[in-house]
Parts: structure tokens; C-alpha cells; sequence
């Protein structure tokens, strides 16, 4: 597996966006679509690499402007929660539905606290959160009870993973998963 | 076929249930000679590798392009890293202890609970910076650029700030006291963060 982040300014936001790469089969997967611009089309190029499938973590806007355009511009298929994302169509995938990409899979978990749609995706290894754990924090909710649903999920399907597993978010840098049991302020 | 980060092969040692390290066929608590294995290392390709619980204490890699790889638990203390290039580096639980990183690129690397005691970060890339429960009492970031670095929960008694930019740096439930913030540029947010005795 090979794994790169893009950060992109999405005002007020800055938002990462991931590829993930396998390496057997050379086929892509992109986790969330905020920008799609020369820097994904050059990771791509540089490692010979096709991308077949877009995972959608939640739709907000800094998370699918870039969608309509990555579609345009390859053969991919997007996936996300509710069939429908930033007034693009895609397929709709569910909890505990897997994605493949090669000999890659992962697992889709819901995490709806920050949007009702919110999913994670776990690959052995390495969790993509989307916006529902970053590294000190965890996703901004609209009410109190929210808070509390995200933080279940969190719980059950995340800090119920191995220490060392790498957690990569929506926005800011890498941890992983025993650090964030340790210091994260909004987990304790 | 070597350990990357993300694609990390069996430690060749029978029963062992860890990865190997990039560029050796044993992980760090079974390669033969570790001495040799860090020697060599400079003069290798360090960005994108698994590297995790080597000792490089003491040593110089200072310009290495180490940018991707995974050092969690590693021990950098006392080492030299002047201008390194970690970028988006996994740098958990490592021991930085006196360490010098002085204009080193650390931007989306993940330090989480690694040890900063009395290191040196001054003038540094720390944007987007995971520095979640660190310890570092006595560092130095004067002048680093920590644009929405995250410090949330860290040990920072006695750390200096001077003329840093802290613009969205995130102290929540952070030790800031007795910190030298003198001329630090920029708003952060210090929800619930221990300031007693900091200098602003």
C-alpha cells in the first residue's frame, strides 16, 4: 500500500484528501474529493497508478468540491452514505460494507456525529476518520446528544482498534489510535 | 522488497510478530548489528520507510530527507537534525530529549507523546503540527512557524515561543506555565490551558 495526503485551502477550511495506492495491482482509491488538481493528477503518473474509486467520508464541501471533477478527468466510481454528495451522484455504500481496490480492502464503519452520513474507512494498519477524530480532537457537532453518538461510535468501531494503528484525517496531521487513547482531551 | 510505511514486511526472525526495518530483514530488538544498520543509514533513502524503535541517538542527520517515514518510539535523543525534512513523519511516543531540530521541516507530522524535553525547534516548519500530549519542558520553538500546530494536552512548563507564530495553534488543556510567548505572533486557542507564570 502506498499512501499520500493533499492538503488543500477550501476557505475557511484546509482539508486533506488522500490516495491510496496498491502497489500489486497499481490501481488508486481516493479518500474524499475536495480539490482535484495537477498534484493528484502527478501522484497518479509518477507511480503509474489508475484510479478506479472515490470514498466519500461525509458531505460537506470541503470534501466534494473537487468530486465533479476527478469524475470528469477518470473512470472512477465515487462511493458515499447517502447516494448523493455536493449535487454529484454516486454510489451508495453502507456500514460494514467493504471497498477494494486491488488486493487493498477496507471496512466502512458509520461515524455520524459532525453530518448524519459521517463514515470512516479501516484499512489493517491505517484508518481514514474523515471529520469525526483528529489528532487532539474530535468532529464538531450541532447538539450535545450528537456529541455523545459520535463519541460511541468513535469508541466502538475506532479506540477498539490496535495502538499503532495510523489515524488520517480530514484535516491536520497523522496520529494514531493509542495516542489519541492516551491525550485526546475529548475522549477522556 | 524492503519495509515502507505503509507496506512493512515480516521481521525475518522466526515467531517475531514485528516489521522490519527499511533497508534490514529484522526489526530493531532482532537485527544483528544495530550499529552497523544505523551507520549506514545516511548515506540511504529515509524518506517513505519504517524505521520504528531505532535508536539514532547521538547521531547527525542533519539535511536527511527522512519526510513519510514511520519512527514511532524511536530515540532521537541528543541527536543532530538541523533542517531535517519530516514532513508528515509518524514520530509517536520518539524521544527527542536535547535534541536539536533547528529549522527542521516538521509540517503534518504526528509527534503524539513523544519526548521534547529541552529540544531545540527553533525557526522550524511545525504547521499542522501533532504534538498531542507531548512532554516538553524546556523546549525551545522560538521563531518556529506552529500555524494550526495541535499541542492539545502537552507538557510545555518553562517552553519558549518567542516570536513564533502561533495563529490557530491549538493549547487546549496544555501545561503552558511559566512558557515564554514573548512577541509570539498570531491567535491561538488556550481552552482550559494552565498559563500561570507564562510571559506574553
Amino acid at each position: 500500500m502506498i499512501v499520500q495526503r493533499f492538503m488543500s485551502s477550501i476557505p475557511p477550511f484546509e482539508t486533506n484528501q488522500y490516495i491510496v495506492g496498491c502497489l500489486e495491482t497499481k490501481l488508486a482509491l481516493m479518500v474524499d474529493a475536495g480539490r482535484w488538481d495537477a498534484r493528484m493528477e502527478d501522484f497518479l503518473a509518477d507511480h503509474a497508478l489508475t484510479l478506479t474509486t472515490i470514498f466519500i467520508t461525509h458531505g460537506h464541501f470541503d470534501h466534494v468540491e473537487g468530486l465533479a471533477d476527478a469524475l470528469k478527468a477518470t473512470d472512477a466510481e465515487a462511493f458515499s452514505a447517502t447516494g448523493e454528495v455536493g449535487g454529484v451522484t454516486t454510489r451508495v455504500i453502507t456500514p460494514r460494507e467493504s471497498v477494494t481496490v486491488g488486493t487493498l480492502t477496507g471496512r466502512v464503519v458509520a461515524m455520524p456525529g459532525h453530518t448524519p452520513d459521517g463514515l470512516s474507512l479501516i484499512f489493517p494498519g491505517v484508518v481514514f476518520s474523515g471529520d469525526a477524530l483528529f489528532s487532539g480532537s474530535v468532529g464538531g457537532t450541532a447538539t450535545p446528544d450528537l456529541a455523545a453518538e459520535q463519541l460511541a461510535h468513535i469508541r466502538a468501531h475506532l479506540l477498539s482498534l490496535p495502538d499503532e494503528v495510523e489515524v488520517l484525517s480530514g484535516h491536520g496531521p497523522v496520529t494514531t489510535i493509542g495516542v489519541e487513547r492516551r491525550f485526546n482531551p475529548f475522549l477522556k | 522488497m524492503h519495509s515502507t510505511r505503509h507496506a512493512p514486511c515480516p521481521c525475518t526472525t522466526p515467531e517475531c510478530a514485528r516489521a522490519a526495518l527499511t533497508h534490514a530483514a529484522h526489526c530493531w530488538a532482532h537485527l544483528p548489528n544495530p550499529e552497523a544498520y544505523v551507520s549506514i543509514l545516511d548515506q540511504l533513502d529515509l524518506s517513505g520507510g519504517w524505521f520504528v524503535g531505532v535508536d539514532f541517538s547521538g547521531q547527525n542527520l542533519d539535511a536527511c530527507d527522512l519526510h513519510g517515514s514511520r519512527f514511532s518510539g524511536a530515540n532521537f535523543a541528543e541527536a543532530s537534525l538541523v533542517a531535517a525534512d519530516l514532513t508528515d513523519a509518524l514520530l509517536d511516543d520518539a524521544d527527542f530529549t536535547g535534541a536539536n531540530l533547528r529549522g527542521a521541516m516538521l509540517s503534518f507530522a504526528g509527534l503524539g507523546g513523544a519526548l521534547l524535553t529541552e529540544a531545540c525547534f527553533a525557526g522550524a516548519q511545525m504547521v499542522h503540527c501533532g504534538l498531542v500530549g507531548v512532554s516538553a519542558e524546556r523546549a525551545d520553538f522560538s521563531g518556529a512557524n506552529l500555524y494550526y500546530a495541535r499541542p492539545a494536552a502537552a507538557n510545555l512548563p518553562y517552553a519558549n515561543f518567542q516570536g513564533a507564530q502561533i495563529e490557530r495553534c491549538i493549547f487546549r488543556k496544555s501545561d503552558l506555565r511559566h512558557a515564554d510567548l514573548r512577541g509570539a505572533e498570531g491567535t491561538a486557542n488556550f481552552e482550559n490551558a494552565q498559563q500561570e507564570g507564562a510571559q506574553r
